[in-house]
């Protein structure tokens, strides 16, 4: 298996481990710069007007739908990392005896963890777009 | 600092993010505001400005998440930067790129929360 691929590494899609890992990156670069650049410096210091009327056109809409939806999957993924790497869903690789690809990590509690985040980004897939279009300001 | 203790510090603030959001939308504004207004509304709108028009003292809560979660941000943009350096210069720029990072955005986050 090669190695050092820099960010092409990211697109080898082998398993669906590698499809999370590819949509955790991605997910993490559009939130970096929509918070700090678009929603902190922009809305904080240079027009928070502006940032407000353009929430409001379809553009700022998307962008928002967007950031929520992967807000949501990189929240969900970013917990299942941590509670393998803190070994509370204790998984093991599980190799193909003949297919040289990376091993996926099984057990009971990541198969179910696994069910729960899809079930759940399903229904963020559907619910934060739908908030962002029609839901009302929140006007305390 | 080792590569280690950035992961755990890397993941513990996360962490931090993830339940200190949950418990603002669903434990702290319901104290406020019904919770079905929360959850029919458009998110954006809600956190951080509904947040801190609903009680200004959960400001400090908020500038606590938004700390968290742009060092997280600046510490997963660092990840993302090493994927790319192939030398151990470059990786030594990236580190201190991280560094001017955080001094420079993790402040100024916690005042454009402050400022609302």
């Amino acid at each position: 298996m090669r190695a050092g691929m820099g960010a092409g590494e990211w697109f080898r899609l082998i398993n669906y481990e590698r499809l999370y890992f590819m949509i955790q990156r991605i997910s993490g670069l559009y939130m970096f710069f929509y918070l700090i650049f678009y929603r902190v410096l922009f809305d904080a210091f240079v027009s928070p007007s502006l940032v407000s009327s353009f929430d409001l056109t379809p553009a700022g809409k998307v962008l928002a739908a967007l950031f929520l939806v992967f807000l949501a999957f990189h929240g969900l993924n970013g917990f299942r990392i941590i509670l393998i790497e803190f070994g509370v869903i204790r998984g093991w690789p599980l190799r193909d005896p003949i297919k040289n690809v990376p091993g996926l990590r099984r057990s009971k509690s990541h198969l179910v963890y696994n069910i729960l985040m899809i079930i759940v980004a399903i229904i963020a897939l559907i619910y934060l777009p739908y908030l962002v279009a029609f839901g009302g300001v929140f006007r305390p | 600092m080792s590569e280690g203790t950035i992961r755990l510090i890397f993941l513990a603030l996360a962490l931090y993010v993830i339940v200190m959001i949950a418990v603002v939308f669903l434990g702290l504004l319901p104290m406020y505001v019904p919770l079905s207004e929360v959850l029919s509304s458009n998110p954006i709108t809600v956190y951080p400005e509904g947040v801190a028009k609903v009680n200004p003292t959960l400001k400090v809560l908020e500038a606590t998440i938004a700390a968290a979660w742009s060092t997280h941000g600046i510490l997963g943009f660092r990840r993302f930067l090493s994927d790319l350096a192939k030398t151990e210069r470059a990786m030594r720029a990236v580190n201190w790129l991280t560094v001017a990072l955080l001094v420079v955005l993790v402040p100024i986050v916690i005042y454009a929360i402050m400022i609302i």
